[in-house]
């Protein structure tokens, strides 16, 4: 009776584990599944915003048209008429799309229209030799757009971009956000927890400030984030010139949102330290502070390099607060006083459209669990060299 | 006979749990005082009072009269007062950093930078604890690698470096084993010549073997106090004779 109780209650955590598990393991499959296809290294160095171009090749003096020699590339639709080959592609927003692959050297795209390989052709208006219009669109293909190549002289409108649905502007917005949020959050939570656990009288007051701290963590961000609207932007409005939101009204904010994370952390890691060590440094005439920066504070390095991971990980993933203070606008060039998103914001402003892009976020969420993923690994790294070099 | 500690009339409370009564007491200088007595008798909290460790206990009061070198105790600076009275604990407690590190610590924190004095510092205070044979091969490894007997003798060496008049010892063979207590009870015997040593036990032979003068606690009282062969041989009073035969306690 007792065994089959037993193995009853295992098979109750052996289940409950493995569901844990299960789910985590099919979220990771759906976002990779879904977002492999555009990780590459240009989503993470090209822009966001497509760069737009409007030419034409209307001066038939300048040009000449047939006998360029076909590279027979696989899947390229070549015209040998005007020595370029296209091809079919599905861009980061998930639209058809018409890439050049190959441009000949002489060819008139390339002298004439200033186009380059890679470049998408969304839009052309060519027209025959009988002065007929032929008007070719990349949505029906490359394939009817060389047949209208071949029969055009000249072309009087191309619509062409380069780049676009990159993250990188998103992206140093995040590094951004990390490194300056910790630069403020850091010095000032790591002070304020050695002041509670060694300076301060355990009473009354701290008590409240602890309670304070322990009420704040259980805020959600949103809230912070009116704060940063209203206090932090017109605050840094005034001192840094930005209008309306910002990187640096972003950082101030979520240094607000980390610090009783950062405070307890640390606090916890005080609170781990022998008291012998406090004694002993004390009864050799060391003063407090000389204690607290030479004996305590080398000891709590791994509690304070838990707080930094673990703020890490809320830069990177809060969406809420930073709505306000940094904005929704997808940035392609970031600066510290000007309005852009972070990656969780720019998934955000993604899903939030008309047409949700669900690649894309997939992909930038990918990129933001490498990211976390790698700085807990560099922190276990560094602990691990701490733990050898203190005990050995 | 030189004293270095007069106490008069010292009463101590944790609020309103008074630990100490009036006690009277004349330490002797470079002598060895053992403090004895079953626990919880107050002579651990006694042995605070000399380099004001107690003041940094938030409900702790003390009342009396406390002199070091004919000085009020209260009225010396409680950081300089601990480079001149170090303190060895119950349980080993090297900082986590390298032995040299340990030594050197406590002549830093008073701002001495140079090497070579500093150098000079840790191996006189190492051979001075008679650890320095043992170690001197990896002086710049952990003090948390060496056993324990090591590890007490590093913590008087850390007490010496700061070249102190007293040594307050707090039942420091209490977590070591026969041998490693052996080893420190002779250092104390050498240290006796330079410093004045006070030092609290629960092992009566040690305070028998090693001290000069006895001071036997009660309930916060010092029962009986005088010079250890007395106490021993012949005590005065009924109690401690009780005591040191193992009749109670």
């Amino acid at each position: 009776m007792r065994k089959i109780k037993d193995l009853f209650l295992n098979v109750i955590t052996y289940v409950s584990s493995s569901f844990g598990c299960l789910v985590l393991i099919i979220l990771l499959l759906f976002v990779f599944k879904n977002g492999i296809r555009l990780l590459d290294w240009s989503l993470i160095t090209s822009d966001y915003h497509q760069k737009t171009y409007q030419v034409n090749i209307t001066d038939t003096k300048n040009y000449h048209l047939g006998d360029y020699s076909d590279p027979q590339l696989d899947g390229v639709y070549y015209s040998s008429v005007w020595g370029i080959g296209l091809q079919d592609d599905i861009d980061r927003n998930n639209e058809k799309i018409v890439t050049i692959r190959y441009l000949a050297p002489l060819s008139p795209f390339a002298t004439i229209a200033k186009l380059e390989v890679g470049y998408q052709i969304s839009k052309m208006t060519m027209a025959d030799e009988m002065g007929n219009n032929l008007l070719a669109l990349a949505k029906n293909g490359a394939e009817p757009m060389v047949a209208d190549l071949d029969e055009a002289k000249i072309i009087t409108d191309i619509i062409a971009t380069s780049g676009g649905g990159g993250i990188r502007g998103s992206l140093l917005t995040t590094l951004y956000l990390i490194v300056l949020t910790l630069v403020i959050a850091l010095p000032l939570g790591i002070c304020a927890a050695i002041y509670l656990h060694e300076f301060a009288k355990q009473n009354q007051f701290t008590h409240i400030i602890r309670t304070m701290i322990d009420i704040t963590t259980g805020i959600p961000s949103i809230i912070f984030g009116l704060v940063g609207a209203i206090v932090f932007i017109p605050m840094m409005n005034k001192t840094i010139q930005s209008s309306g939101g910002s990187i640096a009204s972003g950082a101030l904010t979520l240094t607000i949102i980390l610090l009783p994370t950062i405070i307890k952390t640390t606090e916890e890691s005080l609170k781990a330290i022998p008291n012998s060590y406090r004694m002993a440094s004390l009864a050799l005439g060391a003063s407090k502070s000389q204690t607290t920066f030479k004996v305590i504070l080398p000891n709590a390095v791994f509690g304070i390099l838990t707080a930094t991971l673990l703020s890490i990980g809320r830069i990177i993933g809060e969406s809420a607060a930073l709505i306000y203070a940094v904005g929704t606008a997808i940035k392609d060039s970031v600066a510290i006083n000007e309005k852009s998103t972070s990656l969780a914001v720019h998934i955000w402003s993604l899903m939030g459209g008309e047409n949700p892009n669900y690649e894309l976020s997939c992909a930038i969420s990918i990129i933001i669990l490498l990211i976390v993923g790698l700085v807990s690994l560099g922190v276990k790294l560094i602990s691990r060299t701490i733990n050898k070099t203190e005990v050995k | 006979m030189e004293t270095i500690f007069t106490i008069s009339d010292l009463n101590l409370r944790y609020d309103q749990n008074q630990v100490l009564h009036s006690i009277d007491l004349n330490i002797y200088k470079n002598k060895i005082t053992a403090f004895i007595g079953p626990s919880g008798c107050g002579k651990s909290t006694l042995l605070r009072c000399f380099n004001r460790m107690n003041d940094l206990i938030d409900n702790c009061y003390i009342d009396g009269n406390i002199e070091f070198a004919n000085k009020n105790l209260n009225e010396i600076n409680p950081i300089e007062l601990r480079t001149k009275v170090g303190m060895v604990f119950q349980t080993p407690n090297p900082f986590p950093m390298s032995i040299f590190e340990n030594v050197a610590y406590g002549p830093k924190c008073q701002g001495i930078r140079n090497k070579a004095t500093l150098n000079r510092i840790v191996i006189d205070s190492l051979k001075k604890a008679s650890l320095y044979e043992e170690v001197k091969d990896r002086l710049h490894e952990s003090a948390l690698g060496l056993s324990g007997g090591q590890q007490q003798r590093l913590c008087i060496a850390r007490c010496l470096a700061m070249s102190p008049e007293v040594i307050l010892m707090d039942e420091p063979t209490s977590a070591l084993d026969p041998i490693a207590t052996l080893k420190i009870e002779e250092l104390i015997s050498t240290l006796k010549k330079d410093f004045s040593i006070i030092i609290v036990t629960h092992n009566m032979q040690q305070a028998a073997r090693i001290s000069d003068y006895t001071a036997f606690f009660l309930l916060g009282e010092i029962i009986e106090y005088g010079k250890t062969v007395d106490i021993f041989k012949n005590p005065k009073n009924k109690k401690t004779e009780d005591y040191i035969t193992g009749r109670f306690g």
